[in-house]
């Protein structure tokens, strides 16, 4: 019977999506308008030597230099740390050390930002070729250009073409849904550089020598689907609708969707030979390899119910955030300051905090707008459980991480957890569950369990 | 803070940007969905008021009595609780008072006070209390009452005939007024003398329990064909409640509005309404009718719901009536999906549902257990942590 059942199930079974998630509710308030609006150049920057997950670059420019757009100031000289440049033209007027959102006391260089001298200054790397390129010389670039993977983590993307390099690929994956279906920032770049994404989509997938090539878009509007297929009609790229289904985009999940296949438990698609890559990844990689340019602005969406004036910025990195609410306005007194999506973001501890590489969304949320969770006891509703895409127990990764008693978290497989705050949005409790979740993951190093 | 950098901003009024130290900190997730636990309570409290509304209509003021000595004693004994644990919790009195409610539907409408003094006790202070406390009970709270003061009270809780206010009467009758409704007469049809403002009908589920009498057994289709013709209330007239019983099971069409908005805040989850409808359906096409035959013995008529006489398909007949009669409905869409005494996932409720349908039918047709929908919840409740652990997902990758 039982098994009768299961083939039944396997039957029927959409292949295309994943068992668990939520489509979230649309929040239709923090919706900001399309394209990118004018950012003016701040008055000082402060780039951090760390903005993304590694060491941290070395200083190489001293207090009263010069230094030009696009200069290096920070060499990364250790595996894993990355190049950083100067994101304005402008005179260095300390070395000191700054609060990241993600890290504290990080070594940062202290800019006065002045308009550039005479000759216009493109920012540009030194190395310049037009030459097909391999993929260790891509990621070398990637390296210097000092580009991180924008998707849910911050690994250095050079790192992750390295590691793509050494299996087989069957399937490179573009990835255009947004996080949360609201704000919409994949789709507004769709829009804008379909083209471009596609083209540079093709490049990459000649250098990485991947058999497939996949562009994945949000089924939910079927004219920009159509759209997609049109543009890539003749070329070697399948555009793939999917339902955006929270937590669809993480790249473990995306493989699923592509492949049907899963990636074994605590690894990346890269082991079942897939690469996957978010769009603005993708043309920040083309900027750097055909334009040669460094990573020095971040396209940040601000927006927030105290946010005067929402919208898609282009923001040096190492801008203060006080100075992007400066600019942008807000409506009345902010009560939380949240970098990233609403699910799995951080809270700004400081308006003194700065933009970096990781910036991807700036959240400022007003009194009557912030959600404090009250725990209260489970009610065992097990809406965790049947929500949660990989089919873990939050309830009792909880309890094992609350009891102290991480032995009994093992054969739960908590490294399967993506960390998406799915468990915790939903219960009705509103019990600290993926929070505890994701510290078992690092508690745990995934080798015990190997 | 007044703003740093006045040349930088094209509004003309200086910001406040927040104080040092007084942005708000924590971790993600920074929103919730929808579903808080007393917004699960109240949802299943507006359900219940549903049904509570329908016995109101069909029985009048001796329900708002039931209703309000039920609520009163659980609050009561929850504040008792609350006073001896010191572990208040604001919810625990929209839970208190959701069990003293659904409580009072399980009953009929002219029961003796004290047997709901007592049942609303035993809910809350053993069922739920004891039980493990709100959010770890094992028993839902009011199928255990239900179950105790049936065993206690048996005759109380349940009768052969039971009134239902007449024609006319509704919601402001009398019910204590009540006179049997004529023979071959239907609720409709029947026109009440002067005087009286209810009219005392036979309880469905006891009649469709009763043996089918002085039949050969080749003619068992015949009597069940009669028997619903004559001894059964329109099937209409049974739904609509005008069939009597306890307060929240006369009515089947409240119980399906009450479910329908548990379904639509994704409480109640169909997977597993359908499961044990589908289950009872089929134990109730199956399970044997008692014929006694003319010869004084008692026979079994198997495959009831196949029955067909003169071309009608009186089995199904048969069917949709033990389905919509007594407390199975009721059971199914106001407790059941109780969170915390029900299994985890969605796959769990199928199976959790299965159980239900087939235990409240084999109780109900082949033991002949009153108010069995109660004991195969209990049944069911029971078997949970063992469903739970059959139904574990498996994990992504793995
Ligand atoms: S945070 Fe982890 S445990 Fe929670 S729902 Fe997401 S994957 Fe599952
Ligand atoms: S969602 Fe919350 S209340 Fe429901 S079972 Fe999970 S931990 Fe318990």
């Amino acid at each position: 019977m039982g098994g009768i059942s299961i083939r039944l199930n396997s039957l029927f079974r959409r292949r295309r999506s994943f068992r668990g998630g939520l489509y979230l509710p649309v929040r239709r308030d923090l919706a900001v308008p399309r394209g990118i609006r004018d950012f003016p150049d701040p008055p000082v920057l402060c780039v951090p030597m760390i903005q993304h997950d590694g060491p941290a670059a070395r200083i190489v420019v001293q207090v009263g230099q010069r230094v030009q757009a696009g200069q290096v100031i920070g060499r990364g000289e250790k595996p894993d740390s990355l190049d950083v440049h100067a994101p304005l033209a402008g005179k260095v007027v300390a070395l000191e050390s700054v609060d990241t959102v993600r890290q504290s006391d990080v070594p940062a260089v202290r800019i006065a930002t002045a308009p550039p001298v005479a000759e216009s200054s493109e920012p540009s790397m030194a190395l310049a070729s037009t030459a097909p390129l391999t993929i260790e010389q891509l990621a070398e670039l990637a390296d210097e250009a000092g580009l991180i993977d924008f998707g849910q983590s911050a690994t250095p993307l050079g790192r992750r073409l390295r590691q793509a390099a050494t299996e087989r690929l069957n399937d490179l994956i573009i990835n255009a849904l947004d996080f949360e279906p609201e704000p919409d920032d994949r789709n507004d770049l769709l829009d804008t550089s379909l083209d471009t994404i596609i083209s540079s989509a093709v490049r990459l997938r000649k250098t990485l020598k991947a058999r497939r090539l996949w562009l994945l878009v949000d089924r939910y509007d079927p004219h920009r689907v159509r759209r997609c297929r049109a543009a890539a009609t003749g070329k070697p790229v399948r555009v793939l609708g999917l339902p955006n289904k929270y937590p669809q985009t993480h790249p473990n999940l995306l493989t699923h969707a592509v492949t049907g296949q899963e990636p074994p438990y605590g690894s990346s698609p890269a082991r079942i030979g897939a690469f996957v890559l978010a769009i603005e990844a993708l043309l920040a990689l083309e900027n750097a390899s055909l334009h040669r340019r460094p990573l020095t602005r971040r396209l940040v969406t601000v927006t927030g119910d105290a946010v005067r004036k929402k919208g898609r910025y282009l923001i040096p990195l190492g801008t203060p955030f006080a100075d992007v609410l400066q600019h942008v306005g807000l409506t009345g007194p902010v009560l939380r300051l949240i970098e990233g999506p609403l699910l799995t973001g951080r809270a700004v501890a400081s308006v003194e905090s700065v933009v970096t590489r990781q910036t991807a969304r700036l959240l400022a949320v007003g009194r009557d707008h912030d959600y404090l969770a009250n725990p209260g006891p489970c009610v065992r509703c097990g809406r965790c459980q049947d929500d949660c895409p990989v089919g873990l127990d939050p309830r009792a990764l909880l309890d094992a991480y609350e009891r102290g008693q991480i032995e009994e978290a093992l054969p739960l497989w908590p490294h399967a957890c993506l960390e998406c705050g799915l468990c915790s949005f939903v219960c009705p409790a509103e019990l600290p569950l993926s929070e505890a979740a994701a510290r078992l993951k690092y508690l745990i190093p995934l080798k015990v369990q190997w | 803070m007044v703003s740093r950098h006045p040349q930088h901003t094209r509004d003309p009024q200086p910001i406040l940007l927040p104080e040092p130290g007084t942005l708000r900190l924590g971790v993600a997730p920074f929103c919730h969905g929808p579903a808080g636990v007393s917004f699960i309570s109240w949802t299943f409290l507006v359900g219940a008021s549903v049904v509570l509304l329908s016995g109101l209509i069909l029985f009048g003021w001796p329900v708002i009595r039931v209703a309000a000595i039920s609520i009163a004693v659980a609050l009561l004994a929850e504040s008792v609780f609350s006073l001896l644990t010191r572990r208040g919790r604001s919810w625990s009195e929209s839970h208190a008072l959701l069990i003293g409610l659904l409580f009072a539907l399980t009953l009929p409408p002219l029961i003796d006070w004290r047997v709901v003094v007592w049942g609303s006790i035993v809910s809350v202070a053993v069922g739920q209390n004891l039980g493990g406390g709100l959010g770890n009970y094992t028993w839902h709270p009011v199928a255990l009452a239900r179950v105790a003061m049936q065993m206690l009270f048996h005759d109380q809780v349940t009768r052969a005939e039971q009134p239902v206010l007449a024609a006319g009467h509704l919601l402001w009758g009398n019910l204590t007024r009540g006179r049997p409704l004529p023979a071959l007469q239907t609720w409709a049809s029947a026109a009440p003398p002067a005087g009286t403002e209810a009219w005392i009908v036979p309880n469905i589920s006891e009649t469709l329990q009763s043996a089918l009498e002085r039949v050969s057994p080749s003619s068992s289709s015949a009597a069940l064909a009669e028997l619903i013709r004559d001894r059964l209330p329109p099937w209409p007239e049974a739904i609509a409640g005008l069939g009597g019983g306890a307060i929240g099971t006369a009515c089947v069409l409240a119980s399906l509005v009450a479910g329908l908005l548990l379904l639509w805040r994704g409480f109640l989850r169909w997977p597993m309404f359908l499961s044990a409808v589908l289950a009872a359906a089929a134990m109730i096409f199956i399970l044997p009718l008692h014929v006694l035959s003319e010869n004084g013995e008692i026979t079994h008529f198997w495959l009831p719901g196949a029955a067909v006489w003169e071309g009608l398909p009186v089995g199904l007949v048969y069917l949709t009536y033990q389905l919509t009669a007594g407390e199975f409905l009721l059971v199914l869409v106001l407790l059941a999906p109780d969170p915390t005494s029900s299994p985890l996932t969605t796959r769990g409720h199928i199976r959790f549902g299965m159980v239900i349908g087939i235990v409240a039918m084999l109780l109900r047709i082949a033991v002949g257990v009153p108010a069995a929908g109660y004991w195969a919840l209990l049944v069911a409740n029971t078997l949970v942590p063992v469903i739970n652990r059959r139904t574990r997902r498996r994990v992504f990758g793995t």
